[in-house]
Parts: structure tokens; sequence; C-alpha cells
């Protein structure tokens, strides 16, 4: 089954504590799922571990992962975007995105799922009463069937609930993606090439310059 | 450590009444910081003990434009080398109209910070650079910003 999904991904500058065309919190839209990733420069990660799960006790939620590169948290859908807001003061955001998945279709179409197999279930367990030794063992095997799949819609029926409920946030600490910037540039504006980390490098001693 | 190092580059600043002309120019360094040449030329250099690099130079400002033109330059420039922009803001830098703007990129193992200021005096744009390890240049920033308001 596939869930109806729209998604927004912004990327800003850091500071601005601010998204635009944000999801606006207090409309009550009902199955959006939201995912915070960023980029959080840091002087001290240990520190910035203890103190970002700490706020998000506070804050009624809790990490779900953390290591030294990267954390998880679940935060409460209602304070995630303030939470988000404030985590510049942790320490310099370096990358923002945040996608939102309407979940509300996929979750009612769980529940109509799961309605209509223990429906089922129901009208087997009544067989099962009246049932012969020939047809006991068949019966049984579509409930048990019948169960399982019960089950495994349920467990997602939970999972998706549960990703409405609780927003999630990676933070990592260090960039994915590894690229380096370009040593220069191509500009018509020769002294706009000369800047770039790999050239300040050079001109304090280290390695050779690019610009060169 | 001085707090404020100050350093006398010989900057050819032009515009000035009757002509071009010498000027010495105080560029302090952040606090904590040594330099690391001084005012040999155009540029001032000044190291934190660890590793933290601050630049000061002045580039003749070629082709002749004003600091909303050459702003929109420098992060087009940056952007397109792969730095991600974490802030685009105008600054004060000594009374003057400037502009700050804090990248960061991978380099190697590490991630760095790199802040740059500029600002348009005449036929001649302020350049002033700012870099390290981006956990201890995140320790040291404010006094980064302090300086590059100083100067």
């Amino acid at each position: 089954m596939t869930a109806a999904a729209f998604l927004i991904a912004l990327s800003l500058a850091s500071g601005q504590g601010a998204y635009e065309g944000r999801p606006d919190r207090d409309s009550g839209e009902a199955g959006l799922a939201f995912a915070y990733r960023g980029v959080l420069k840091v002087d001290d990660a240990e520190a910035a571990l203890k103190s970002l799960i700490a706020a998000a006790d506070t804050a009624g939620g809790y990490f779900a992962n953390k290591s030294r590169e990267r954390m998880d948290l679940r935060i409460p859908a209602a304070k995630a975007q303030g939470f988000w807001e404030r985590i510049s003061k942790y320490g310099m955001v370096a990358e923002q995105n945040l996608e939102t998945e309407n979940l509300a279709s996929y979750i009612s179409e769980l529940s109509g799922r799961i309605a209509a197999k223990r429906k089922v279930l129901e009208q087997y367990f009544a067989l099962l009463q009246t049932a012969s030794d020939t047809t006991l063992f068949e019966i049984e095997g579509t409930i048990s069937g019948l169960q399982q799949e019960i089950d495994a819609a349920t467990g997602e029926k939970n999972l998706a609930e549960d990703r409405v409920e609780f927003a999630r946030m990676s933070i990592d600490f260090t960039f994915h993606d590894r690229t380096a910037p370009l040593p220069t540039g191509d500009t018509r504006f020769p002294w706009l090439n000369s800047l770039g980390l790999q050239n300040l490098l050079h001109r304090f001693g280290y390695g050779k310059s690019a610009h060169e | 450590m001085n707090n404020r190092i100050s350093v006398l580059g010989a900057i050819w600043l032009a515009g000035c009444a009757g002509g071009v002309k010498s000027v010495a120019v105080k560029a302090p360094a952040p606090e904590g910081f040594a330099v690391h040449r001084a005012g040999a030329g155009k540029e001032m250099r000044a190291l934190s003990p660890d590793g933290v690099m601050y630049s000061a130079r002045a580039l003749a400002n070629e082709p002749a434009a004003d600091l909303v033109f050459w702003k929109t330059a420098m992060k087009t420039r940056m952007s397109q080398a792969g730095y991600r922009v974490l802030g685009d803001s105008s600054f004060a830098l000594a009374g003057s109209d400037a502009a700050l703007l804090k990248l960061a990129a991978p380099l190697g193992q590490k991630d760095y910070l790199y802040f740059v200021v500029i600002s348009v005096r005449g036929k001649k744009i302020w350049v002033v650079e700012a870099a390290g390890e981006a956990a201890r240049f995140h320790a040291r920033a404010s006094e980064v910003l302090k300086a590059m308001a100083a100067l």
C-alpha cells in the first residue's frame, strides 16, 4: 500500500531561526510526520550530546541513538519546530533539512485492513466451534495466517502513528558528504578566486595554493 | 599573549586627497592569537595556538564595484565552489559597511568553518578571512568576530 506523501525540503542558512513555508504546527494537520535533519558544528560533541538529550527529555522526547558523530532524537510533534529552532544554541547549524510526509490515509487504510481481517478472524473462530476433524486443521492454519497479518498491519500502524506523534530528528556533528570545495573559482574577478580554504591554508604554509 | 596585537601594514589606499598614499593601518589580531606574518605588503596573518587562521588583506577593487555587487558575487562563487553557506549578513567593520559570509566545508578528515568579511573602501576591498577546524573555530568565533569588527 502506498501512503499519500508529499515532501518539502528546505535548506536554510544558520541562525535565521525560521523556516519559510514551514508547517503550521497549530493547524492540527493530522497525520503529518516530520523528519528533521541537520549538521551541528560544536566545540564539544560530548557536552552537546548531553545538553541535547536533557533538552529532549524536558520536551517529553528521548534519544533513539547517539554517538560522537550523530544523534537521533524523538521529539513530540507539537514541540518539534520550537525545539529545532533552538538547536543553534548548542552549536553552529551548518545544514538543515525538513521533510514531511502525510501518513493520514496510510494509517486509515491500515486501520480498515486490520478491522476487516479481525472480522474475518471472528468468523473463522465461529467456524472453529463447529468444525469437523477434517476441516479443523485447515481453519486453524487460516486463523494463524490471519493473526500474523493482523499483527504485521498493527505493527505498521503503530510505527506510522509513532512517526506522527514524535518527530524524527537526526543531528550530525560532521558532514556526510565529504566532497571538498573547489580550491579556486572560475569567476572573472581575480580577487574572488583567491578566496577559499585551500588558498588560506597555503598562505599560512599548509600545502600548496590552487590559486597559484 | 597580547589581547590586541597591532600590526602596521603598508596599505596603498586610493581615493585619498592628493592621490595614492601609503597609509599605516592597525589590524588587530583576535584575542589569544599570535601574529604569524606582520604587515609584509598587503596581508596581516595571525594564528591561534590550536591552528585557527586569521588574515586581513587589502585588494584592488577591480572592476570597481560596490559592496552589494561583491557580496553577491562572493556568495555565488563560494556556493558554486561547494561551500555550505551558514549565514550571510551585514557587518560593521570599523564603522564601515561590510558583508559577512559564514561558510563551512569538509576538507580531508576535518570539517572547517570559514568566515569572510569584505568592505569596499575606495579602490580597495578589505578582505578579512578566518578559518579553522570547526570545533576549534567555534570556540573562538566570538573573538574572531570582535577582531573583524575592530579592523
